[in-house]
């Protein structure tokens, strides 16, 4: 897209803007707005130092009925787009659109552009709502966030403490994994997303006084971008648990995710073939963190900081199929320590430190020192 | 029949991220001498806890509405009751409410709150 497209799609966002009323309290027959952003200043071990506005998101909301619901979000990634050397510099994508028919508390549908309920951060990435000026390296190579496709599927509360989503979305496109980012690649996202190969998507979350956990999955094919390689279809299986427990002035929060793909061994031979490069994609990906945050500041004081420090481990090469060896520089590991001043709960000042680790000899991993603000309104 | 009352509690705000009392995932309250039920309800992206009350009809009902982080609306549909649940530590929301009619009343947040907006409910159950 040009600047001039970018210039008119930011006129666009500034109209709709003015049009809707901020933060409204929802009358039925008037959308409401709200939305968040991010700018980051991102200085990586011997690279420049960047400064972003990573995400500028609008959501639009309207309710035509106590029945039926409507809800999008529209993001602008790093400020604009542009094409440079055959590469996107930014993205805008239309990140959620859908309508919810409500039909009961166990059983209602959903269906239009969704995010896959897979982990936390996926669907509830909102800046104030996570510590870190990045999302987890798990939320970005393992579980490839933001991840969403059109699709079709039905929520609603169980009872006791337990509610469930599911979906029906189209599969990923196989032709797109990396070693380095994994399924991240093969994501559709909703633009004309080829059907032939679907998949199904569920989580089941508990909450209780301070503890939400939930289990997640995503499984389906990946292969119809290799129909003319006669190959066996490649199958994706995404796997995840994840927990947030607060008590006090604590908070910990873990996750563990597991993808495996069916029949690496033949996808990598294929794109060999096709690509005249050996992609070295894994027929296992493992993430998985743990975070301990605390509250630094005195009770009386309506502002807060809040510390934090996790350990990630986020392997795109953890288990290879036979006759391939991993690229070590991708099986990685990264200690992050930082803080988060909130002058305001919907406003967030984050700094934090990020030590990566690899495994391998040759390539060192870098260390990144990240201060950004973030906010929703 | 409503009342609102908007309180700024200093000291109770001291429980930010503590467990609120009562906090089951359903409650049930059985009509008793007492004039009034009090229930506490704690909104979070996206879920208010307790997801579902349950009451004898003619309970006197006070809500106190805290969040977890961002503002939060408190809609009981087909009634009158529609509020604002302020932001993390800034105070509480009561209202009250005459649970008058027997039935099944759905809460709804009011105000945009992210991705799971739309599906953020509750049950109260007057029977």
């Amino acid at each position: 897209m040009s600047r001039l497209h970018s210039f008119a799609l930011w006129k666009s966002l500034c109209l709709l803007a003015i049009a809707v009323p901020a933060q409204a309290q929802a009358r039925e027959g008037v959308p409401t707005l709200s939305g968040y952003m991010e700018v980051h200043l991102n200085k990586e071990e011997d690279l420049p130092t960047e400064a972003d506005l990573h995400r500028f998101v609008l959501m639009v909301g309207h309710s035509f009925s106590d029945r039926i619901k409507f809800w999008s979000e529209i993001e602008v990634e790093h400020a604009f787009v542009e094409v440079e050397g055959g590469e996107e510099t930014g993205e805008v994508a239309i990140e959620q659109a859908f309508v919810d028919l409500m039909l009961h508390r166990r059983f209602n549908l959903r269906t239009g552009m969704v995010l896959v309920p897979v982990g936390i951060i996926n669907e509830r990435h909102e800046p104030p709502t996570f510590n870190g000026v990045e999302r987890t390296m798990v939320d970005t190579v393992i579980v490839p966030t933001t991840w969403r496709d059109v699709g079709v599927g039905a929520f609603g509360e169980l009872g006791r403490g337990f509610s469930y989503r599911t979906y029906a979305v189209p599969g990923l496109d196989a032709t797109g994994f990396s070693a380095e980012e994994g399924i991240a690649g093969g994501r559709q996202q909703g633009g004309r997303a080829d059907t032939s190969d679907p998949a199904v998507t569920a989580r089941l979350e508990y909450r209780q006084a301070g503890l939400t956990a939930g289990a997640s999955l995503w499984r389906g094919g990946a292969g119809f971008g290799l129909v003319r390689l006669d190959i066996e279809t490649p199958g994706v299986t995404v796997s995840s648990l994840d927990a947030r427990y607060r008590r006090g002035r604590h908070e910990v929060r873990g996750q563990w995710s597991l993808v495996n793909i069916s029949g690496a061994a033949d996808l990598n031979r294929a794109l060999q073939i096709h690509t005249g490069l050996n992609p070295n994609i894994a027929s296992r990906l493992l993430g998985a963190y743990a975070e301990l945050a605390t509250r630094v500041t005195p009770d009386s004081w309506s502002d807060e900081v809040v510390v934090f420090g996790r350990y990630e481990k986020f392997d795109t090469q953890n288990k290879m199929p036979a006759d391939y060896q991993p690229l070590q520089q991708f099986q990685r590991s990264a200690w992050v320590a930082g803080a988060t001043y909130y002058p305001d709960p919907d406003v967030a000042f984050k700094f934090d430190f990020v030590r990566e680790r690899n495994e391998s000899g040759v390539v060192r991993a870098p260390w990144k020192l990240n201060l950004g603000v973030g906010w929703w309104f | 029949m409503v009342v609102l009352v908007m309180r700024v509690r200093t000291v109770a705000l001291c429980v930010f991220l503590a467990a609120p009392a009562g906090t089951a995932a359903d409650v049930t309250i059985t009509r008793s001498q007492d004039p009034v039920k009090v229930i506490h309800v704690s909104a979070e992206r996206f879920a208010f806890t307790p997801s579902e009350i349950t009451v004898d009809k003619g309970t006197v009902i006070e809500f106190h509405l805290t969040s977890e982080d961002t503002d939060h609306g408190f809609r009981i549909i087909d009634t009158d009751v529609n509020v604002r649940i302020p932001k993390r530590r800034r105070g509480e929301t009561v209202v009250k409410y005459t649970a008058d009619t027997a039935g099944r009343f759905i809460i709804e947040c009011t105000r945009p709150c992210g991705a799971g907006h739309t599906a953020m409910r509750a049950t109260l159950v007057v029977k």
